[in-house]
């Protein structure tokens, strides 16, 4: 049934590593008792101000997204990992998840039931992360004692404390106080390259370094207590992007919002590059870009008209979800639809959708279209198993056919609207109907684009216009500017606020 | 003065003092300012709001405590150590074994007296060890004479000189590349002893400094946040 919760194994999941979006079926993945999440200011090493910032907003957007989903407790922006870490001990977390700013876990939720699973199966573990044998690699790390990148790290916090709480120490050259540390043995086998071992462990003897790494004094730590420290997996690693915003600042900034692709070509990080392209060709095909199903995390969901059947449901162009809605809270023949998005062609394909499809076989009605709209790439190619998964959803075949036939009677209006830069246009369409009337917005206020591109207090003020003019009987579904329910947020007022990012580093200690 | 000495000062002066012209390159490098830029200073703009002032006071206070230094070379050159093994410390390798002078090392009594002093050195100069940390007083009329205290192939900015003051008429001049352009009312340079250099205080008040030599340690990244905001300063 449509409104169970549906909480899929990963494994089952469609991988789409070409999108962006998160997956669908990690909603309310519970496991809040045992997580800590903190992210590491690094603005000290950003030269550029605006790229410190943002990619503060950004890390804390995709943190913020495990929060909403019970994941984990925030526990702050920290200069150092032992702050963060005496946080996670003071809220008895077993775990702490350590997140540098510009760290983007797009998908978060699988990194961390991932970083759990590592660690119910290893409970002796003291970290899993980058372990980075650059000796050759980096200038100011030749000859250096092995490391950990602080992009991130998953901590086991009472190994931690067992071993005496360890400050991250950060790189460091020496003179005439040069550290002894614990030898080492590495892995033959290596994660992605020939720095990246897949795990450290204690050799005997130990040797004076005059250079050391981040985290160097972490891996001697493990190694004099005969704990192996194991790399971040592939798989983990699938799970983020980290955009080393200390690497040509200036430069990363200037594409930030205007992705060109000339100067994106010009950055020198891969990691940078790459992300920036595809961000590049995410907008690009966000002009007309149609969602035949609901990718995203999916809004609030349940009964929520009091038992009066819907009069007038105003909607996002996107998915099944408007008629799940329907079918939960009940509608009549005099309903009314009123489809509106930014985009036209996504509304051009609902009336398309209404116009020709009989209800069966979906995905054999978008593979005769395929060319015809630009479908989301998240199931383009996987229209069959998506479909199976929506029927499933709405109880089967049958009983969606049924649904199809009622709803395509109904009457259907639509409108370009952009409800962020012009909500007044969508509160006059609403304020000009009587009856129930219900209001779907998707995850529109919380999307990864609008996020990256306008400033989270930009946002929170469009969505304040927003929020004070929605009318007192509209019912509400989908995300507020902070992934939070609008029905929660703006009825029950428990609304969240975006933490603005706070410079820090004004004084060195 | 002798009539010797007047004479190598000012023919030193006359071919050497003069502006240095930096040349920056569009991307800021710390490994290359400090190693390879060639660069015979470099002013560490970020520090440029400390008190200074205050920290002169502390120094001044304690004029008459100061030790003659090198007066085999110089005239009116005196130094008295914060840091090191007692209030008038010496070059660290003149004492034997370094490891065991180096574990020696400890605040003398003179830091006490210079909370100030003490409190940038312990909470703001960007390095996790110091070394040798002294105030150097240059009289009226005192000089220093042009000498190196680096080899030619060990080309790199490292120890840090802080003009507490500079009273006008006071400058200090490296060889081939100019005078180092210190601010009466503080400021902090990274130098390169490595080129010859000299002091000539002519004007008629005691010139105060701070030398200071350090381990980075694990502060490197302190040091480098440091390098950058002052490098885009001078830069303009």
């Amino acid at each position: 049934m449509f409104l169970d919760k549906v909480i899929t194994p990963i494994e089952a999941n469609v991988k789409d590593w070409n999108s962006i979006s998160v997956d669908r079926y990690y909603e309310d993945i519970n496991v809040d008792v045992e997580v800590a999440v903190g992210i590491l200011d690094i603005s000290r090493d950003i030269p550029n101000t605006f790229l410190a910032k943002r990619t503060y907003d950004k890390t804390f957007f995709y943190v913020n997204r495990m929060l909403k989903m019970k994941m984990c407790t925030y526990v702050g922006f920290h200069k150092s990992v032992d702050k963060i870490l005496e946080c996670a001990l003071q809220t008895n977390k077993k775990y702490c998840m350590i997140a540098c700013q510009g760290l983007l876990m797009y998908r978060g939720p699988s990194l961390l039931q991932q970083s759990i699973q590592y660690a119910k199966k290893n409970p002796q573990f003291f970290v899993v992360g980058h372990i980075m044998d650059k000796k050759k690699q980096h200038y100011l790390t030749t000859g250096s004692y092995p490391g950990l990148h602080r992009q991130y790290l998953f901590v086991n916090v009472q190994t931690w404390k067992n071993l005496g709480k360890p400050t991250f120490n950060e790189i460091g050259v020496f003179q005439d106080r040069k550290p002894e540390m614990q030898n080492y043995e590495l892995s033959e086998e290596t994660i992605h390259s020939d720095y990246t071992p897949a795990w450290i462990r204690k050799a005997e003897g130990s040797t004076k370094y005059s250079v050391i790494a981040d985290g160097s004094n972490w891996i001697d730590a493990a190694c004099r207590n005969n704990i192996t420290i194991e790399n971040l997996d592939n798989d983990m690693r699938a799970c983020k992007v980290f955009l080393y915003p200390y690497i040509d600042s200036d430069k990363l900034a200037e594409v930030w919002n205007n992705k060109d692709t000339h100067k994106i070509d010009k950055l020198t990080n891969q990691s940078q590059k790459a992300w920036m392209r595809k961000l590049s060709y995410q907008e690009e095909i966000e002009k007309d870009r149609v969602y035949a199903f609901n990718t995203e995390t999916l809004s609030g969901e349940g009964v929520r008209t009091d038992g009066k059947l819907i009069d007038h449901l105003f909607s996002a162009a996107a998915g099944f979800k408007p008629i799940a809605i329907l079918e939960a809270n009940g509608f009549h023949s005099g309903t009314t639809v009123h489809y509106f998005d930014w985009c036209q062609a996504s509304l051009d394909y609902k009336k398309h959708l209404l116009e020709t499809w009989d209800g069966y076989d979906l995905d054999k009605w978008l593979l005769e279209n395929d060319l015809k709209y630009n479908f989301s790439s998240t199931y383009r190619g996987n229209y069959k198993k998506f479909w199976e998964q929506e029927l499933k959803d709405f109880g089967g075949s049958l009983a969606f056919q049924r649904l199809w036939d009622r709803y395509r009677k109904l009457t259907h209006e639509f409108y370009v609207i952009d409800i962020v830069n012009e909500s007044a246009k969508l509160m006059d369409k609403i304020n000009n109907v009587h009856g129930t009337k219900v209001l779907w917005t998707t995850n529109i206020w919380s999307s990864e684009m609008l996020n990256w591109n306008v400033e989270p207090e930009q946002l929170e003020k469009h969505w304040l216009a927003f929020k004070d003019a929605i009318p007192s009987d509209l019912v509400l579904y989908g995300h507020d500017y902070m992934a939070v329910d609008m029905n929660e947020s703006v009825r029950n007022k428990n609304s969240v606020k975006h933490i603005s990012y706070k410079n820090n580093w004004s004084k060195l200690q | 003065m002798n009539s010797e000495d007047q004479i190598k000062l000012e023919k030193y002066w006359k071919e050497n003092c003069k502006e240095y012209l930096y040349k920056f390159p569009e991307q800021f490098d710390p490994k290359w300012l400090v190693m390879e830029s060639g660069w015979p200073f470099f002013r560490l703009s970020a520090l440029d709001d400390q008190p200074w002032k205050e920290m002169y006071a502390e120094a001044e206070s304690l004029i008459d405590k100061f030790h003659v230094h090198r007066d085999e070379y110089g005239k009116g050159w005196r130094s008295l150590t914060l840091h090191g093994l007692n209030e008038d410390t010496q070059t660290l390798d003149s004492y034997g074994d370094r490891q065991e002078t180096i574990k020696q090392l400890d605040w003398t009594w003179v830091a006490e007296k210079c909370p100030v002093t003490k409190k940038f050195l312990t909470d703001v100069w960007p390095a996790e060890y110091l070394n040798r940390v002294r105030f150097m007083l240059l009289e009226p009329g005192g000089y220093i004479l042009p000498h190196q205290d680096r080899a030619d192939e060990e080309k790199r900015l490292s120890v840090c000189n802080i003009s507490l003051n500079n009273p006008e008429g006071c400058e200090f001049v490296m060889k081939d590349q100019g005078r180092v352009p210190f601010d009466d009312n503080g400021s902090a340079f990274l130098m390169d002893i490595s080129n010859v250099h000299s002091v000539w205080n002519r004007s008629d008040k005691p010139r105060l400094h701070m030398i200071i030599h350090y381990e980075l340690g694990r502060r490197v990244r302190d040091f480098f946040y440091v390098l950058r905001q002052s490098y885009y300063t001078n830069r303009g």
